[in-house]
């Protein structure tokens, strides 16, 4: 029930401020006269530039952090501060001009686009909803976010339901850095997608990272990929978090009795001798 | 010894709007008595459509354009509703990947465990047996599951078991019959990862003990790896690779095993860098001619564009489809 | 530059191919539609009575007979080769009074349905979508008009402001719009819980946008359903009211009132409401049958493929 705050320290071994941080998170559902913790008091830090990953299985609270710390969901109870600035002291206006800043991709591409809107469209939505950015500027904007994720200019005019599930995720991830946020969270942006189309985003997100200089929050119930993909590891389960570290740590040396049965229950698969 | 399940070059053609899908072309798998076999492939290679079209189960207006599916040396492509009913949850059963849309919410599970053996009976001709003699069969049913606490389970609703649970009562159901074959399709996709461990190893227990071949479907080679002790891989309705987990997995000979294979990431965490497979699925409408991996292996050649790779054999029970195989 | 994707091609669309998938899904729409028998036979239907509306003054024999030309040397004459249906007590030909008659059924319809749809869904979206009690307030409110039997409320309306064509429109519309919030309000309960509507709200987008764009525009499907489907109805519902002798007053040429005062001529003069009794049975046929055949096509879970 502890909180684990996670500091890595710079090269000159000073604490540097972290990106995002969030103290003692807290949810409880009301549902029909029943209290449910989803999330209970959780703690962590994103370094600017970093990859921080959420494991967890379902029910584990990974999903209503990833959202709490978007303010989509609010928390009971607990305080976020984002780029310095109090983000949960935040509404209206102010709240909506931070919301630039930070984007989320979510786990199911099949229904995170608007099935009556064009491709085009979608990936124009950050731009009118939030700037006043229209006609040529704005077509020139969506075409090199196209660009960006190999999309042929043509796509402008489909629907997602003509795209395969790899590309309409490419889709999201083109509207979530649209405004070029810092801070990118995805919430198992692969788990919906086939293995190899997995890869595929995978690189993409990784090279993507580094072009746009963005921090990523990755949630995902995939401990092959967190290993994979992110620099520190929170591991929760129950609404808690059982362990954290750098992902190296937790996974070579887990302390938590919990985590070493999770990554003892992922199957080996015999590999490739080369 | 003749093999309990042979599928022999089968092609199947799915008419649809814009055109003929070629989901399934010329495909041969054999399974003997008490193997484990996994098919795994991605989106599209046809083997949830397979699955269902051994069970006869597949999409309405599918048409079989070739091939024979050979079940214990009775043809299943021919069978009148009234025979598969005595083949379906009998000698063949099947499981799914999202136990709760499998199951009634509306009623208990001993209910719906009962109605599936006193149906297994009227299907043969035999009167159901009487409310005791069934609920003792529930019972064992349960227990053969590895469900401890079988009479609260035997009267909750699906709604308030886990999915673990679920999926457990599920592959219950599928047994009351007492299946010579279990075809398991994306059985843990839906589950989480220690509760996945616990099903695998429970399919791996029945085999074990029952002597029940299984066919399990899944795209997480993982999966397959641990239950499986052969495999064969799909591909845009071809079987690219089929033999022995343990040589397919460490010695791919077929591109996109390889492809496949690479892009996974390893728990271990040796830091490979992940590869991936360029280009997209194909259009069964219009698939690519020849080898129908062709368009994205990095081998390719003009043959592979002319001819469709026959099968060849290259070790103990390991055979690829490709022109330019691995060694 | 990412060379695992491979789908890049540089080329300026034409408009055929800037609206291929629109192209494509009423190609499938228009298949799907042409192999069901009742559907073509209500379109048929519709496109009858449509022409007739449009067209109908140009299209009746007798068109100084369709308000009210008296006369009664041709007084309740059998259908014969020049009155097809006969005439009436005035002496005026009933097929010219039935045609004309078309045109403002037609009217009656697109009012009523346009108005309990556009009282209707917007309520219905705000009450989904807010939730709270502006939705209890809404909800209420529209229990209590659904709670009294449509045709009485109506009948009550109309004798509050009096009879006529106009006030019969109004009265059917007030009974018509809870309809709409019912089920635009249970649909927009669903659409609310989808990932893109999350992801609007992620993107800082306020409330009227994600209306518009995001829930309306997903709404739409059962609404064309009901509305094809309600076409039929409301003209069946003005008809019964001018059956009463609420509705148009004669000589206006409205179904409804035709067979009202044909009623005192029954049984020996049947032609007098036999024929825009079926006129009004085959209009409201074929739009039910479309607004079935529609349904059938617009939802992908009702067809088989």
């Amino acid at each position: 029930m502890s909180s684990l705050a996670i500091m890595p320290t710079t090269k000159t071994g000073s604490v540097a401020e972290p990106l995002l941080s969030a103290r003692n998170l807290t949810k409880i559902f009301h549902t029909g006269g029943q209290d449910f913790r989803a999330v209970d008091n959780v703690s962590l830090d994103i370094q600017a530039g970093k990859v921080l990953g959420i494991v967890g299985e379902s029910g584990s609270g990974k999903s209503t952090v990833a959202r709490m710390v978007m303010r989509l969901i609010e928390p009971t109870s607990g305080q976020i501060t984002f780029e310095g600035e109090d983000l949960t002291a935040k509404s209206g206006e102010a709240l909506r001009r931070t919301r630039r800043h930070m984007q989320i991709v979510f786990q199911n591409p099949h229904s995170a686009l608007n099935p009556r809107d064009t491709i085009g469209s979608a990936i124009a939505e950050p731009f009118l909803v939030q700037t006043k950015i229209r006609g040529m500027e704005l077509e020139r904007r969506v075409e090199a976010l196209l660009d960006i994720i190999s999309l042929p200019k043509a796509f402008k005019y489909r629907y997602p339901h003509e795209l395969s599930g790899g590309q309409k995720q490419r889709v999201c991830i083109a509207r979530a850095v649209a405004l070029e946020p810092r801070l990118l969270v995805l919430d198992e942006p692969t788990s919906a997608l086939d293995v190899s189309v997995q890869a595929q985003i995978i690189m993409f997100l990784q090279d993507l990272r580094t072009r746009l200089n963005l921090t990523y929050l990755f949630i995902s119930h995939n401990l092959a990929v967190v290993r994979h993909l992110c620099d520190d590891v929170i591991v929760m389960s129950k609404g808690a978090i059982v362990e954290s570290g750098s992902t190296d740590a937790v996974f070579k040396a887990p302390r938590a009795a919990y985590t070493r049965q999770l990554i003892e229950s992922v199957p080996r698969i015999p590999r490739l001798h080369e | 010894m003749t093999a309990l399940l042979n599928i022999d070059n089968y092609r199947l053609d799915i008419p649809t709007f814009d055109g003929v899908l070629k989901v399934l072309d010329g495909i041969d798998i054999t399974l003997e008595q008490g193997d484990t076999l996994g098919i795994v492939g991605e989106s599209g290679c046809g083997k949830t459509v397979l699955a269902r079209s051994i069970l006869g189960i597949g999409p309405r207006n599918a048409k079989r354009v070739s091939g024979h599916i050979v079940f214990d040396s009775t043809a299943l492509d021919e069978l009148s509703e009234a025979d598969w009913r005595r083949v379906r949850g009998v000698k063949i059963s099947m499981i799914f990947q999202d136990p709760m849309t499998y199951l009634n919410p509306l009623l208990t599970i001993g209910r719906q465990l009962s109605d599936v053996i006193a149906a297994h009976y009227r299907a043969q001709g035999k009167s159901a047996p009487g409310r005791a003699e069934r609920h003792a069969r529930c019972e064992r049913l349960l227990e053969q599951v590895q469900i401890a606490d079988t009479q609260r389970v035997l009267k909750s609703y699906p709604h308030q078991l886990s999915g673990g649970m679920r999926q457990r009562i599920l592959i219950a159901m599928a047994l009351a019959g007492e299946p010579k074959l279990l075809i398991a399709d994306e059985p843990t996709t839906a589950l989480d990862v220690t509760i996945q461990a616990q099903i695998l190893k429970l399919l791996r227990d029945l085999v074990d003990r029952l002597g029940l071949t299984v066919v399990m479907i899944s795209h997480d080679v993982g999966a397959i790896a641990a239950l499986s002790r052969r495999v064969a891989v799909m591909y845009a309705g071809t079987v690219v690779e089929q033999g022995m987990a343990e040589s397919i997995l460490t010695r791919p000979r077929h591109p996109y095993t390889r492809g496949l294979l690479a892009a996974l990431p390893d728990i271990e965490g040796d830091a490979q860098p992940l590869e991936s497979i360029p280009g997209t699925i194909p259009n069964l409408i219009n698939p690519p001619s020849g080898c129908r991996f062709h368009p994205r292996c990095l081998r390719a050649t003009a043959i592979c564009r002319q001819e469709k790779p026959e099968t060849r054999s290259v070790g103990a029970d390991h055979v690829v489809a490709c022109h330019h195989a691995y060694d | 530059m990412s060379a695992e994707f491979q789908d890049t091609a540089v080329h300026v669309p034409t408009f055929k191919e800037r609206h291929a998938s629109t192209i494509r899904q009423w190609r499938l729409y228009i298949h799907l539609f042409r192999g069901s028998f009742s559907s073509m036979l209500g379109l048929a239907l519709v496109l009858l009575f449509l022409i007739l509306a449009a067209f109908g003054p140009m299209l009746a024999p007798y068109p100084e007979d369709t308000m009210g030309a008296v006369k009664l040397g041709q007084r309740l004459l059998p259908p014969s080769l020049a009155h097809p249906f006969g005439t009436d007590e005035m002496g005026a030909d009933i097929l010219s009074r039935v045609i004309v008659g078309a045109r403002t059924s037609l009217w009656i319809g697109l009012v009523i349905t346009g108005l309990g749809a556009g009282i209707g869904v917007p309520l219905g979206i705000i009450a989904g979508y807010k939730g709270g009690f502006l939705r209890a307030a809404i909800m209420r409110v529209t229990d209590l008009f659904l709670a009294v039997p449509g045709l009485a409320l109506a009948l009550a309306i109309v004798a509050a402001l009096g009879p006529g064509i106009t006030n019969c429109v109004i009265a059917l519309a007030i009974v018509w719009w809870p309809g709409y919030v019912r089920l635009v309000e249970a649909k927009t309960l669903s659409i609310k819980e989808e990932l893109h509507v999350e992801a609007a709200r992620a993107l800082g987008a306020k409330t009227p946008w994600i209306l518009r764009r995001h829930i309306l525009p997903n709404c739409l499907t059962p609404i064309v359903v009901k509305a094809s489907m309600d076409m039929g109805m409301a003209i069946l519902s003005a008809a019964s009211l001018g059956f009463i002798g609420l509705g148009a007053k004669p000589p206006h040429p409205e179904w409804g009132s035709m067979i009202s005062v044909a009623r005192t001529y029954m049984p020996d003069w049947w032609w007098y409401s036999a024929f825009p009794g079926l006129a009004i049975f085959l209009t409201v046929l074929g739009f039910n049958l479309l607004g079935d055949g529609l349904r059938d096509i617009l939802d992908p879970r009702s067809r088989g493929r």
